[in-house]
């Protein structure tokens, strides 16, 4: 079952990519297949398993002690960037100017 | 005697040069540029390297690697080289810093040779997703490599080097070496640092080796693996995998019927039972197992794997690396750079990834993913209890035709059924080629083996590989 039009737009928005209506189509058609495929997991009883969201390996996972180290140049992070100005990475304006 | 331990050895009594090797490596790899598996060649640096590590040689210095030559998966940071994860949108990002693994290749004196093609962001099966185009196989042009560690795979079956690294998510190591016919090994979960490796799904990625043979993925595997504090999922557990020849009598061998039934090709089943057959003849004793839930692992890898990843891949924005598609505000910037910036399997799975985690359906799916997976944990836990080693195919098929399964994502996503439960429950799994089919494709196996036990698995495969020798078909190690 193809998922709606309306959702695919909606998600894609959520996940900051542009869809056009071509690929709307195609998106929607082939999610729908793999969700139908994945509704399988419902026939799966989960209530035994509390800790799902711990890891599923023996090791424990570890905090390091927040303490300062060595990091990269200041430099070298900017050489990276699209646009610098001065010691800051430059973007787009965030908010609009209004109109005049 | 295996490849790598001759090439040890050769190198070891003076008959083979450190920099004759990489050289010929080198020319090697323009030679076979049409096979498309490296997607940057490191010319002027290797052989700089190469020089270096023959005098620390000479001086008497013992490396673990003994200048042998490895390609790297191009998710995985050199520094001062770019790191593409075959998309567009990393045009231009030259890494600051060396990846973990990277730093431990060149301590163990491994020379680097370049940076391994791959499906994009390490979302495929095939290497057909690449920015930088399809990956071949070598042994059919027409055919795919396998992915997403397709460059990786090529590199080592194509004899331009004896080592590569890859990283496996759902099976990217292991399903395109039994496409292209070398060793490729999966570790535990934690084993592996993975600082500097481009993360996909983060409960699932796993740094390991290929290599024409087992001893040479164990010893790369030996080179690279161990604690760092840089991965907060790194355990320290030393191991030594050098593996031994071991007498099969009494060894319990757990099998999946499931899975048998679920081979595709008549030759890749008739290689399984073969290899059954031998491990029975040599006094193994085989089990069957139970596992439940295992029916329900592509469902509830890719809600977990393509949740994780449209998480890890909001970092590309375009704000402080890659590419930038420039547009007059800030948010049409974002939205420019990343649907400009990614192929359409990447788009593909944020999208899907983005749905499980949306309001609403995040229950539904996610956690329901997760409690499954969990479940599949348990019955890996369970069933080891009796075995030492699980023997399943690799692959239900050889390495299918270029193009043949890129429009239904769903199919490829199922070429992953026998791999993909090893992630889900973080266990580790080599894939050892056996023979060849009539078309003259590689035939691959797997040993899954209990989570840190990477040398009992070592060790089986090295005795079935010594009765196959499938190193001596493919003629690998020509230096």
């Amino acid at each position: 079952m193809a998922i709606e039009r309306d959702t695919v737009f909606h998600i894609a928005k959520l996940a900051h990519i542009e869809i056009d209506e071509r690929d709307v189509e195609k998106f929607s058609r082939q999610m729908g297949e793999i969700l139908d495929y994945i509704e399988q997991l419902n026939e799966v009883d989960i209530s035994e398993v509390s800790e799902s969201l711990r890891s599923i390996h023996e090791g424990s996972v570890f905090l390091r002690e927040d303490e300062p180290g060595a990091s990269l140049e200041r430099e070298t992070v900017l050489s990276l960037a699209p646009e610098v100005e001065d010691i800051f990475v430059k973007v787009p304006p965030v908010i609009k100017e209004e109109s005049k | 005697m295996s490849v790598v331990r001759q090439l040890k050895y050769r190198i070891q009594n003076g008959e083979l040069s450190i920099v004759d090797l990489v050289k010929s490596s080198l020319k090697k790899a323009k030679e076979k540029s049409n096979l498309n598996c490296f997607i940057s060649l490191f010319e002027d640096k290797a052989l700089e390297h190469a020089y270096n590590i023959q005098e620390r040689v000479k001086k008497g210095e013992e490396l673990k690697l003994f200048g042998l030559p490895v390609a790297v998966k191009d998710n995985i940071n050199v520094k001062g080289s770019e790191t593409t994860c075959g998309s567009n949108i990393l045009k231009g990002y030259v890494s600051p810093y060396n990846a973990t693994v990277v730093e431990k290749l060149i301590e163990n004196g491994a020379v680097i040779a370049g940076k391994a093609n791959m499906d994009e962001f390490a979302f495929g099966s095939t290497n057909e997703t690449s920015a930088f185009g399809p990956v071949k196989n070598p042994y059919d042009e027409t055919r795919v490599s396998g992915g997403s560690s397709g460059g990786s795979a090529v590199s080592v079956a194509a004899d331009i080097v004896p080592f590569a690294l890859g990283s496996d998510t759902g099976g990217s190591i292991r399903q395109p070496a039994a496409f292209c016919g070398v060793v490729g090994v999966k570790p535990t979960y934690g084993r592996v640092s993975r600082y500097g490796l481009v993360a996909f799904g983060s409960s699932l990625d796993q740094i390991g080796p290929f290599s024409y043979d087992v001893y040479g993925a164990s010893i790369l595997l030996d080179a690279i693996s161990g604690f760092d504090e840089k991965d907060s999922t790194s355990i320290n557990k030393p191991s030594n995998f050098e593996p031994e020849l071991r007498d099969l009598k009494g060894i319990k061998v757990g099998v999946i019927n499931e899975f048998a039934d679920q081979i595709q090709s008549d030759e890749v089943k008739g290689v399984y039972y073969k290899v059954l057959d031998f491990l029975k003849a040599s006094g193994a004793e085989i089990v069957e197992l139970e596992l439940p839930h295992i029916k329900y692992s592509i469902a509830s890898y890719y809600i977990v794997a393509t949740s994780e990843a449209s998480s890890n891949l909001a970092r590309f924005d375009g704000v402080r690396y890659g590419n930038r598609v420039n547009s007059d505000n800030v948010k049409d910037m974002y939205f420019k750079t990343r649907s400009e910036g990614f192929g359409e399997e990447v788009k593909r799975r944020i999208l899907l990834g983005t749905f499980a985690l949306s309001s609403g359906y995040y229950d539904a799916y996610y956690l329901k993913a997760l409690g499954v997976r969990k479940l599949i944990a348990k019955d890996f836990e369970k069933a080891f209890s009796g075995v030492d080693i699980i023997f399943t195919p690799a692959t239900p098929t050889t390495a299918f035709k270029l193009g043949e399964k890129l429009d239904n994502p769903l199919e490829m996503y199922l070429s992953d059924i026998f791999t993909v439960p090893v992630n889900l429950a973080g266990l580790p799994a080599l894939t050892l080629p056996i023979e060849f089919s009539k078309e003259k494709l590689p035939i691959g196996m797997q040993f899954i083996s209990k989570w840190f036990d990477e040398k009992t698995m070592f060790d089986i495969a090295y005795t079935v590989e010594d009765y196959y020798k499938f190193y001596e078909k493919a003629g690998y190690g020509r230096f």
